[in-house]
């Protein structure tokens, strides 16, 4: 029998070390009931989409403060997209506003910013995550 | 100091004045047991000699004179009167040229004291050119890769009269060798050199994240960088312990206190092992901490005043330490900006006022306060410069800087003094019971416990708990923006790679060589008095070998650092 909890995995991505949010993001999602698989921090792209993949993960949330995901998330998402699997990857974090619609262009599913309410991200999730990725709803 | 008869005399007194006021005391305007502070104290009302006598206060063991133990009051005898505060100003714009600028500019508003902001690269280790840096390269502060980009970055400044404060924690021995390097070729004496250097790896590895090598490595540079400048350069501050970045982190004023100071003991007990005398190195000491108001003005102002006795006692009690300049608390306060808002960001200059006055009103030796405009990006020259302005005016137009302590007898100050000096020795020892700092990192308490503050913080914001003008109070339907946000040249990272191919060019490579297989074979060596790594470091810097270079070298012998799961 299949696991019915989504499967989320969170990461720092890049050299960016600021791990309040991502930490605070991962015990909302616990407490929602999902299952989150935390991989810290200074995680390569490649890193992630290997994780990505075998763990069967329906979300990858990429957390960045430094600027660099405007490199770095697009490359996260060409990565996991080869690999064959398809959930959709999701930024939290200081993101520009200005930023957003060509990270969206680039495949990044959602944006959240440095306010963002909890409860935001887990109906996002809840609405977007099921199924989506490896996982059969 | 209570008479006895007076004191049952003022019970009296406030048994029927809480009688007689009953009904309005009780009517409060928010929920009884939301009159806490952020650590868990609950507050009253109105406190009086009875909450002192209580606690069992005494002038002399409790407080002292300023500028003597326990230096409760403050560090030296006239405090401000003798000498303000440093202004410091965290800054840092993509590249040396930039940032020269950006520095000027902070000088010219009233700031002397820069404290570098780099880049994430620089801080990790990595060149400009290396694959690790893509996309990152100066996006958070300066790249600086080398001597050569300190000259640039500092050309102009009379590094006499402004102090620059390094803020690299993993390469940070670099940072003290390239600040040298460039005082020397300047023809500056450096037993007069001042200034500060971050270098508290332990908290990198729980709060911050630039960390590169494992905590024992970590300390042991640490404790190589204390030693050297106690000779060398004994006006500079080695180190400055933190306890910002936990608070940044989210941790209460009593979590963030405790943290900070386990890993001072843990620097102490790692020199104190290898024969280091602790009045040699203890003087070089500053302690990087939290000034915000949040959410409780008066329990981060206690615990500036609590820390100092408590470090003291520490210094005196568990090593034995006998001059006052190693017992004594020194405090660049620092304003982390978790209150900032986004929202109605001109707000956050009221915010910083408040931090400049904590940090007055609880005697810090440097204050920085963050920019208005920090929540929308690097800060722009335009909104830096009020950093050291606020500073400047608390300093000159109120005549706060002109009494020593001028909270010490206030009954409730003093009482919340008590108090929070009693709950952070309570999780000093905690965590000494539990094998100290570095074991708490490696099996992740330290970790479990900032995650679990800041989890809090967060939720109780998003409840409205805590209230926050602008964001679950008072909003704004419109949203209000800083004139202009600051954006990085998109061609940073290749301008950066050019300029530190070029230094690959012009130097001396066969010195650069002999000088990384110096520090590969001290490396190798154990860790002595006399094998100290600071001294291939400077040889390595002056040779114009950079900052990937050094790391790459250490990196190859050591390994990285992986974090616990937790």
């Amino acid at each position: 029998m299949k696991n019915k909890k989504i499967r989320v995995l969170l990461t720092k991505v890049g050299l960016d070390g600021h791990n309040w949010g991502v930490l605070a993001v991962a015990m909302a999602l616990r407490d929602a009931g999902m299952e989150v698989i935390y991989l810290g921090r200074h995680v390569k792209p490649e890193q992630i989409a290997k994780v990505a993949v075998e763990e069967g993960v329906d979300i990858v949330g990429l957390s960045s403060l430094s600027d660099a995901h405007r490199v770095l998330a697009p490359r996260v998402v060409s990565l996991i997209r080869e690999k064959g699997c398809n959930a959709p990857v999701i930024l939290g974090g200081f993101v520009q506003p200005e930023d957003v619609p060509e990270l969206k262009q680039n495949g990044i599913a959602e944006v959240f910013g440095i306010q963002t309410r909890f409860e935001d991200i887990i109906s996002w999730i809840r609405e977007n995550g099921g199924g989506k990725g490896n996982r059969e709803m | 100091m209570f008479d006895r008869k007076k004191m049952e005399e003022l019970r009296q007194q406030l048994r029927d004045w809480e009688l007689e006021n009953r009904a309005r005391l009780q009517a409060t305007r928010k929920p009884a047991d939301a009159f806490t502070t952020r650590s868990g104290t609950p507050i009253k009302p109105v406190y009086t000699p009875l909450d002192l006598e209580e606690k069992g206060f005494d002038y002399a063991k409790d407080l002292g004179m300023p500028g003597s133990y326990p230096f409760t009051r403050g560090i030296s005898p006239g405090m401000y009167r003798e000498q303000l505060w440093h202004m410091s100003q965290y800054a840092g714009h993509p590249t040396p040229e930039d940032s020269n600028k950006l520095w000027k500019t902070i000088i010219g508003a009233g700031g002397n004291q820069i404290f570098i902001a780099f880049d994430l690269p620089s801080q990790l280790g990595y060149d400009p050119d290396y694959p690790e840096a893509s996309g990152e390269v100066g996006r958070v502060g300066v790249s600086l890769s080398s001597l050569r980009d300190w000259e640039v970055a500092f050309d102009g400044i009379d590094l006499e009269k402004i102090t620059i404060s390094v803020n690299l924690n993993a390469p940070g021995m670099i940072g003290i060798a390239t600040h040298l390097a460039l005082l020397k070729s300047r023809g500056v004496d450096v037993q007069h050199m001042h200034g500060t250097c971050q270098n508290d790896i332990l908290k990198e590895y729980t709060a911050r994240g630039n960390y590169i090598f494992g905590p024992k490595h970590g300390a042991r540079l640490v404790a190589d960088c204390l030693s050297y400048c106690a000779t060398h350069a004994p006006g500079y501050r080695p180190i400055q312990v933190c306890s910002a970045q936990y608070a940044d982190s989210g941790a209460t004023p009593v979590n963030d206190s405790v943290l900070a100071l386990v890993d001072a003991l843990a620097y102490f007990d790692e020199a104190v092992a290898r024969g280091i005398d602790i009045d040699l190195i203890a003087p070089g000491v500053i302690f990087l901490i939290n000034i915000d108001y949040y959410d409780t003005f008066f329990e981060r102002l206690a615990r500036l005043r609590a820390m100092r006795k408590l470090y003291a006692r520490y210094l005196k009690e568990r090593y034995g330490a006998k001059k006052p300049e190693s017992m004594m608390g020194r405090w660049y306060g620092n304003e982390g900006g978790p209150p900032f808002t986004r929202q109605q960001p001109l707000n956050n200059i009221a915010r910083s006022t408040l931090a400049c006055l904590c940090g007055v009103l609880g005697g810090c030796q440097h204050i920085d306060l963050r920019s208005y405009d920090e929540q929308y990006g690097i800060p722009t020259p335009e909104a830096i410069v009020y950093g050291p302005r606020i500073q400047n005016i608390v300093a000159y137009e109120t005549g706060i800087p002109d009494t020593v302590d001028p909270l010490g007898g206030s009954y409730f100050v003093e009482w919340l003094t008590l108090e929070m000096e009693k709950k952070i020795r309570d999780g000093v020892e905690e965590i000494l019971k539990l094998g100290g700092a570095i074991e708490c990192i490696e099996n992740g308490y330290i970790q479990k416990m900032l995650a679990k503050d800041g989890y809090q913080w967060i939720k109780d914001r998003q409840s409205g708990k805590t209230p926050w003008v602008g964001v679950n109070i008072f909003t704004t339907v419109e949203e209000e923006r800083p004139v202009r946000i600051y954006r990085a040249d998109p061609n940073v990272e290749k301008k950066r790679i050019e300029a530190v191919t070029e230094n690959r060019k012009k130097r001396d490579n066969s010195k650069v060589k002999e000088a990384l297989a110096h520090l590969k074979e001290a490396v190798q060596l154990p860790p002595t008095k006399e094998n100290n790594l600071m001294e291939p470091v400077v040889e390595a810097v002056q040779s114009y070998a950079t900052v990937g270079e050094i790391c790459t070298t250490l990196r190859e012998l050591w390994g990285e650092w992986r974090e616990p799961s937790f």
